[in-house]
């Protein structure tokens, strides 16, 4: 009965690849397929655990078809965020109770995951047109690959998340063009004084999440690799000529940029406090000019703000003009199949209908999601704000370089890394708070333990620091990963 | 005369006190209260008003059907019910003999116990799921239940075996000469006496197997059915997007069951029952 | 015969123990112990690599900065909030004792509310209350402090607004303890002295101390170790900050054990942390005890 159900499976899931991108018609078809053949049969349960927040009422919906077009399986789907996924994963992975699929949590490489036994290969149960309708560069070894077997499929096309939005009602309030938002480092810090002052005590030039280091540094290094740091997304490791980029000039340029708008009184008092969705929410209120996110705001504020007149805009370049994009990596790993899954078949079949054009262009025209397909977004992405996030994410972006796709054996390292305290989210967050005043210092000390950490991590990892270097890494233009 | 007005008038300032005070504290319960009435826009824009101004009862709708209500409130219930029984048994007999019997072990007993509270655990899950595990227990309610009885109770221990050290030496004996045995003194005698003491295990360890989150979401992993309230709530509070209008929809319908516990049992605290029974 | 009787008692005393003592074993004697094994561990707790290192995490966390800035940020919590948590629950506690008191009940529920308000929502709205422009600014403006005081978000401010917050929280959880307290005072003997025209103040310290002194005894110790072992209101309204100025032990430990930017997050570390600030907190405990012992040895003498 078993081999049954999956002979079924199997043909379902032809049925709905063969359809796949042809929209519309592929969820129908596959669910007649499905139900046709399973009659009477078992029903097989997915346990599914990813910490997707912002598709999760999408998602509901989905499921609830997938079960209507294939009344065999079950789906079970759990929403958690943060350290609950992460200590709840490991707790089950460790015990044999893993979910059927599961994200990789944050932090984690592919390669701690696979060598641990979490994810079986799921090549052999995916078609090569549902492998070929990810755009170029979605699927990358050492980043979802290994040795040439697929082992999870990214959640969506990575793009720049750290642009500036900003209100353009304040801005006319305070006589600030908001069809000419500030270009450079100069005009940000002097337009974020303008509307301060402007505002007395009723709105502030900038709004920070500044309990949130993570957001704190993926703006940090944002802000130095533009000034020309080399200095990567966050959380990826980079150097150049053997050194960390943290104590460069152009890092510390960056952080005098917090300094002064701290010096200023521009940014939000409450800002040191807050977490990413609260500033956002507070930004919305009016409350400050400038808030430095990613396109997921866009979607929520058309929902709950509807009235909110908010504009978008790349992050400002020093004055001298920009010498490096705004840093952001490839796709990242998301979900894969776990090794203790007993219906691969099944999980495959649920990943291909995620992955069907259907359900990713109505991710991608809620907002705030670009897809990893080829052709949806293009189609799907009706917002215009979402569209000039997107077109100036693309523009102003630039590929940087990923240690662990380019030389797949520095993932040994990040394995062995240890962590440096204070990290550069809280560096920025003591300048923010006025508890750290000599920034230079501060980067300085900070550069050379991680440094010492890093060189520890690498010879324990018995890797040269050098993996991490990218002489032809021109940090003005996208990567090129084809050499 | 005179001593009539002053006392009217102290108890004037009391309760003016008390008034001025308790409004205070209440405040923010109040607010989340009327919060979840609120629109998002609402929730942020209104600052530390309290009334909506354009109440809606969607947050309700969404919370209700977000965390599962109907599905999870009887699992909460059951596993809530059963740990306090079983906590209360426990501890309370613990806490009368440690509280009036010397034997053998006691110290050393007492000695760990005390200790080990001073750790701040935070990775007991690990632990915990593999004890679990390998009884076999995890997911089911019963293994949920047994965890939440774990937690340290050594604080209960304390005030059942304070609270029977202080009664007098007397009541055993007496007991003892109507041909009570060990047990049915406790049982029978010492443990309706200890009602406040009682009253406060029952509202303490309601609130926190009420609440508990991490534990019953790891142990209920192959079941969600199993699940409890708390977790379903947290469907609600993601990374980079927060319902804080259904959060706090959710939190004021969880909170009624605890709320209504209290008001039942804080009558109880009604002084002078050891007195009574000394007399 | 009488020894046959003495062991039967043991033997019920110890039945009356067992339920207690397996739970213990099971879920905290079994985990402090896995938590001091994996205290000398170098393990994230996500993979399955892990070295054993001995004392090298004790090692280091003696040499950490950032580890002794939480210890001493919890001693200082405890100081900030432990004195007002005790008079003030001890306070509405008596008061809401109070017989003659109309709608106790009501104000007992009342106070007891923070107890139960979700820690997400308590972070947003004491976030709008201590805010520079919030209601504690404008009342202290009233009272001619003329520059606003980011109560929050300054390190000098940071951690007693916090305690603060924390007292007002647990104020009702203590009040349900004292009110246990207070009940085995005998009621009788209260109304006896009232006849005898002893005013209230003197019917307290007089009769109602000297008999919940050892329960007091307790109640102080839990409060002062729970402050210790603060975590959740921390957690929830300044995460540790501004620039580690609120980081106490229990979000030391939670942040070592779960986040970090690059690379794996640090388990075995974390739990040498817990397991070093518990063995101080006992030592400061046995050495307190000692000391107290010594005191009443010398007031007998």
């Amino acid at each position: 009965m078993k081999k049954f159900v999956s002979l079924g499976l199997a043909a379902a899931m032809a049925f709905s690849l063969a359809a796949c991108g042809t929209a519309s018609s592929s969820a129908s078809g596959s669910g007649q397929a499905s139900t046709g053949e399973s009659a009477g049969g078992e029903t097989i349960t997915l346990r599914i655990m990813d910490s997707s927040d912002s598709t999760q009422e999408r998602r509901k919906v989905f499921n609830q078809e997938f079960m209507e077009r294939h009344p065999e399986i079950k789906v079970e789907y759990t929403m958690l965020s943060g350290d609950q996924l992460t200590q709840t994963l490991t707790t089950a992975i460790k015990n044999g109770d893993a979910p059927d699929l599961f994200c990789l949590p944050g932090g984690v490489k592919l390669s701690t995951a696979v060598s641990e036994g979490w994810y079986q290969p799921m090549t052999d149960y995916l078609s090569q047109e549902f492998i070929d309708s990810f755009s170029p560069g979605s699927l990358n070894e050492g980043v979802t690959t290994l040795d040439g077997e697929i082992y999870v499929l990214p959640e969506a096309a990575n793009i720049v998340n750290s642009l500036v939005f900003y209100n353009r009602d304040i801005f006319e309030e305070c006589g600030l063009d908001p069809d000419a938002p500030p270009e450079t480092w100069s005009e940000f810090v002097a337009a974020c004084k303008t509307i301060t002052e402007h505002g007395n005590g009723k709105y502030y030039g900038i709004i920070e999440s500044g309990s949130a280091a993570q957001r704190l540094e993926i703006e940090l290094r944002s802000f130095a690799n533009i000034a020309g740091a080399k200095c990567n997304y966050y959380g990826v490791m980079s150097v150049v000529d053997g050194q960390n980029p943290f104590a460069s000039d152009a890092m510390k340029s960056a952080l005098d940029i917090y300094a002064q708008l701290a010096a200023d009184g521009s940014i939000h008092p409450d800002s040191i406090n807050l977490d990413a969705p609260s500033a956002r929410a507070m930004f919305a209120q009016g409350q400050a000019g400038f808030l430095i996110q990613g396109s997921w705001c866009i979607p929520t504020w058309r929902a709950e703000n509807p009235d909110f007149n908010f504009d978008v805009m790349a992050l400002p370049v020093p004055d001298d003009g920009a010498k490096g994009g705004n840093p952001y990596t490839g796709a990242q790993p998301w979900m894969g199949i776990s090794a203790t899954c007993e219906h691969p078949e099944a999980a495959a079949l649920y990943l291909t209908e995620l992955y069907g054009a259907d359900y990713q262009s109505k991710v991608v025209s809620d907002g705030g999601f670009v897809s990893c397909i080829e052709g949806v977004n293009e189609e799907a992405m009706s917002d215009p704000m979402m569209l000039k996030y997107y077109n100036l994410a693309m523009s102003s972006g630039k590929l940087s370089p990923d240690p662990l796709a380019l030389n797949p054996e520095t993932a040994e390292v990040y394995s062995q890394v240890k962590e440096v305290t204070p990290n550069l989210g809280q560096i920025v967050q003591g300048v923010m708070a006025g508890s750290i005043t000599d920034t230079a210092g501060a980067l300085d000390t900070f550069s050379a333990d991680t440094q010492a950490a890093w060189q520890a991590a690498c010879d324990a990892a018995g890797v040269d620091i050098s993996a991490f270097e990218f002489d032809d890494w021109d940090p003005m233009a996208d990567y090129d990963y084809s050499k | 005369m005179a001593a009539k007005v002053r006392r009217i008038s102290a108890k004037c300032v009391l309760y003016a006190f008390l008034i001025v005070a308790a409004v205070i504290w209440m405040y923010p319960f109040v607010w989340m209260l009327t919060a979840s009435f609120k629109t998002q826009d609402e929730f942020w824009g209104s600052g530390l008003n309290i009334f909506p101004q354009h109440p809606t009862l969607e947050n309700f709708v969404r919370s209700w059907n977000n965390a599962n209500f109907s599905q999870y409130f009887l699992n909460t219930i059951i596993v809530t019910v059963c740990a306090v029984v079983i906590v209360l048994m426990c501890t309370s007999a613990a806490g009368y003999v440690l509280g009036r019997y010397a034997f053998p072990g006691k110290k050393a007993l007492l000695g760990v116990f005390m200790a080990s509270i001073t750790i701040p655990l935070t990775f007991t899950i690990i632990p915990v799921y593999e004890l679990l595990n390998g009884m076999h227990l995890t997911n089911s309610l019963l293994g949920l239940i047994i965890a939440e009885c774990g937690g340290s109770h050594i604080l209960f221990l304390m005030l059942f075996s304070s609270f029977y050290s202080g009664l007098p030496k007397e009541m055993e004996e007496a007991a003892i000469v109507d041909g009570c045995g060990f047990f049915q003194t406790y049982a029978r005698i010492m443990f309706p006496l200890a009602k406040p003491v009682i009253v406060t295990v029952v509202i303490m360890q309601f609130i926190w197997t009420w609440n508990s989150f991490l534990m019953p979401l790891v142990l209920t992993l192959s079941k969600p059915e199993l699940r409890t309230l708390a977790v379903g709530l947290y469907a609600l509070q993601g990374e980079h997007v927060v319902d804080w209008t259904g959060i706090a929809a959710g939190a004021t319908i969880a909170v009624l069951p605890v709320i209504v516990i209290f008001i039942a049992l804080q009558k109880y605290f009604v002084d002078g029952i050891a007195g009574a029974v000394k007399s | 015969m009488h020894a046959q009787r003495r062991r039967k008692q043991y033997l019920w005393c110890w039945i009356f123990v067992l339920p207690t003592t397996l739970f213990y074993a099971g879920f905290q004697a079994w985990p402090i112990l896995s938590s001091f094994y994996y205290s000398m561990l170098d393990w994230s707790g996500i993979s399955s690599s892990k070295t054993f290192v001995g004392l090298a995490n004790f090692a280091e966390l003696l040499q950490d900065p950032w580890f002794w800035n939480a210890f001493a940020n919890s001693f200082r919590y405890m100081v900030f909030s432990v004195p007002p948590l005790i008079v003030v629950s001890l306070l509405l506690a008596v008061l809401l004792n109070e017989q003659t008191l109309r709608g106790r009940g009501a104000f007992r529920t009342m106070f007891f509310l923070p107890v139960v308000t979700t820690a997400s929502i308590v972070g947003i709205i004491m976030q709008f209350i201590w805010s520079p422009t919030g209601a504690i600014n404008a009342l202290i403006q009233l009272f001619g402090v003329e520059r606003a005081v980011n109560f929050l978000g300054q390190a000098g401010t940071a951690l007693p607004t916090v305690a603060f917050i924390g007292v007002w929280k647990d104020v009702g959880i203590y009040m349900i303890y004292w009110l246990a307290a207070l009940q085995s005072v005998p009621r009788d003997v209260v109304e006896a002295a009232e006849i005898d025209g002893a005013n209230k103040w003197k019917v307290f310290w007089k009769i109602t101390v000297p008999i919940i002194l050892p329960i007091a005894g307790v109640i102080t110790l839990l409060a002062v170790i729970n402050s210790l072992k603060v975590f959740d209101i921390v957690q929830t309204m300044t995460g540790g900050g501004p620039y580690f100025a609120t980081d106490v032990m229990g979000t030391f430990v939670y942040r070592t054990a779960y986040e970090s930017s690059v690379g794996m997050p640090r388990l075995g570390y974390a739990s040498a942390a817990a397991m070093l600030f518990g063995f101080t907190v006992i030592l400061i405990g046995v050495a307190g005890n000692a000391l107290k012992g010594r005191i009443a040895r010398h007031r007998v003498d």
